[in-house]
């Protein structure tokens, strides 16, 4: 079987990513996501903001990359727009800067709530997205923290 | 905001369902007109026109009230999703409590598509990514309630039931069907845990009220009328969230509507178990639940035995959404609002009959829109 081709995609929305010098995206590797945080309350925003909405001091550019999966459901019926296919899993995931995120989740269990996610270059059409997709760098998943859904 | 001097004159309703061969307009003036009729007044008495709606042409407002006469008065469009009657029904109040109005008529209107709602203010690449989906936003809701509580699918879609079974007795309510715990737990998945039966359905209709300051009241000898006490309206603080926000503060994230129903609390010097009956934006059934502990009907955590025990049907402590809800009216975006204060009023009036919430004496209205918009009104007699 050959590997699949590499494809270089530019991104949905530029200012999502912190994009290399090509300004693109390979798909089914990390990415990092462009968000930012008040140096006065703490408050993170993604995606990144200038003024914090708070407190009105301006931010500082933060990186997200990896977080833990605290909610999820599925997607079963086509919404207008979307680029997708159903079914699939929308993921919260929250991130060490006190952020909470959606996401589509790529090769995840919906039901693993608590796992570790990183965040991923996906395909959205003819551009790049982002998903979240397990962890390459954490400890081997334990199992299901929870069994709703 | 504080109402002193404001009561409702009259109410209208055109009824949720779907309508091909009538148009929003007509929809809209047959609501007005029998608001009007109900205040027994005309269209030429009044001093100004709110018309709240979300998807319909320019000049909403106007080219309804075209077909009712024409006044000459200002007309206002007003829209802000699920929030636009409670707006128009805010700026209305406080136009009366300023003295710059006494007969105000605040009217709601929607023919929306079947389906998801499309245009909810997501950006093109939250649409794109699949992310800009509204039912997405309430299953987390739910599920997060599933995770903190005791509640459990059985509770959302008893929910779901005690509305359907209140609409039985609604004329203008879309669905008014019985349904089953296992009629709604085995209705088409939609998101997890959210099954079909648990959301309601975007649809069309029209509602409308008129309000009058107390000094018209009196120079038009109008007694026994509906008190409009208070009614509240925020927008997003630092650390709400809902549609169509991407993200939100982990943990720490605040409620619309415990915000906008404290103020209209305090602004009518009533607390939350002084009602006799509430009106809550239930879009899904999770939201209900959530809407249970954030206007104050129970604590954090009690929300699911509050509906177990029968407290929130009809006959109960505090009956909500006696009307069926959006669950079973389904929702017109820019006319549920009113339709809340429509079925308030009648409700207080004493005009229900069989669905009459006994000695009814204080009510209360909630909503909530995306953009993150939520309003909370007071009403008495």
């Amino acid at each position: 079987m050959s590997p699949a081709p590499v494809e270089d995609l530019p991104p949905v929305a530029p200012a999502l990513f912190e994009l290399g010098p090509a300004g693109t995206l390979r798909i089914g590797d990390p990415a990092t996501l462009a968000a930012s945080r008040c140096p006065d309350c703490g408050r993170a925003e993604f995606p990144r903001v200038m003024t914090c909405p708070a407190c009105g001091r301006t931010t500082v550019a933060i990186a997200l990359e990896r977080g833990t999966l605290a909610g999820s459901t599925t997607v079963l019926h086509a919404p207008p727009g979307a680029l997708l296919e159903v079914p699939y899993d929308v993921g919260v995931v929250e991130f060490e800067c006190d952020l909470s995120v959606l996401g589509v989740l790529i090769g995840i269990d919906p039901a693993d709530l608590g796992r570790s996610v990183e965040v991923r270059a996906t395909r959205v059409g003819d551009r790049a997205g982002f998903a979240f997709a397990p962890d390459a760098t954490a400890a081997p998943h334990a199992g299901t923290k929870d069994e709703l859904r | 905001m504080r109402c002193e001097n404001v009561s409702i004159a009259g109410v209208g309703i055109h009824p949720f369902g779907r309508f091909p061969d009538r148009s929003y307009r007509q929809l809209g003036a047959e609501a007005a007109a029998g608001a009007l009729d109900d205040a027994g007044i005309g269209v030429s008495d009044l001093d100004m026109i709110f018309v709240a709606n979300v998807g319909a042409e320019m000049a909403k407002g106007q080219n309804v009230l075209d077909l009712l006469g024409r006044p000459g008065v200002p007309v206002i469009n007003v829209e802000a999703a699920c929030a636009s009657s409670a707006s128009a029904l805010f700026l209305g109040a406080q136009m009366i409590e300023a003295g710059a109005a006494d007969l105000v008529l605040c009217l709601g209107v929607e023919k929306a598509p079947r389906g998801f709602i499309a245009a909810s203010g997501f950006d093109e690449w939250q649409i794109e990514s699949g992310l800009g989906v509204n039912p997405v936003y309430f299953a987390l809701q739910a599920q997060r309630l599933l995770l903190d509580t005791d509640a459990t699918v059985d509770d959302l879609a008893l929910v779901s039931v005690k509305n359907h079974g209140h609409a039985v007795h609604n004329p203008n309510a879309m669905y008014r069907k019985e349904v089953t715990v296992e009629e709604v737990l085995s209705s088409r998945a939609v998101c997890p845990p959210l099954t079909l039966l648990m959301l309601c359905a975007p649809n069309e209709g029209a509602a409308a009220v008129v309000l009058v300051s107390d000094r018209e009241a009196e120079r038009r000898g109008l007694d026994g009328r509906v008190q409009l006490r208070a009614v509240s309206l925020v927008s997003r603080a630092p650390d709400d969230w809902f549609v169509p926000a991407p993200s939100f503060r982990s943990g720490h994230a605040t409620s619309l509507t415990s915000r906008a129903a404290q103020a209209a609390y305090e602004d009518a010097a009533v607390g939350p178990s002084d009602l006799d009956l509430v009106e809550c934006q239930d879009t899904d059934a999770g939201s209900e639940l959530i809407a249970y502990r954030d206007l104050g009907l129970c604590a954090a955590g009690a929300e699911a035995e509050l509906v177990r025990s029968g407290a929130t049907t009809l006959g109960g402590r505090i009956p909500v959404n006696v009307s069926g809800g959006l669950l079973s009216k389904g929702e017109p975006l820019g006319a549920s609002g009113l339709g809340q204060v429509h079925e308030v009023v009648q409700q207080l009036r004493g005009l229900r009959g069989v669905a009459q919430v006994e000695n009814a004496r204080l009510g209360a209205c909630h909503v909530m829109g995306a953009g993150h918009t939520a309003s909370v009104a007071i009403l008495g007699r």
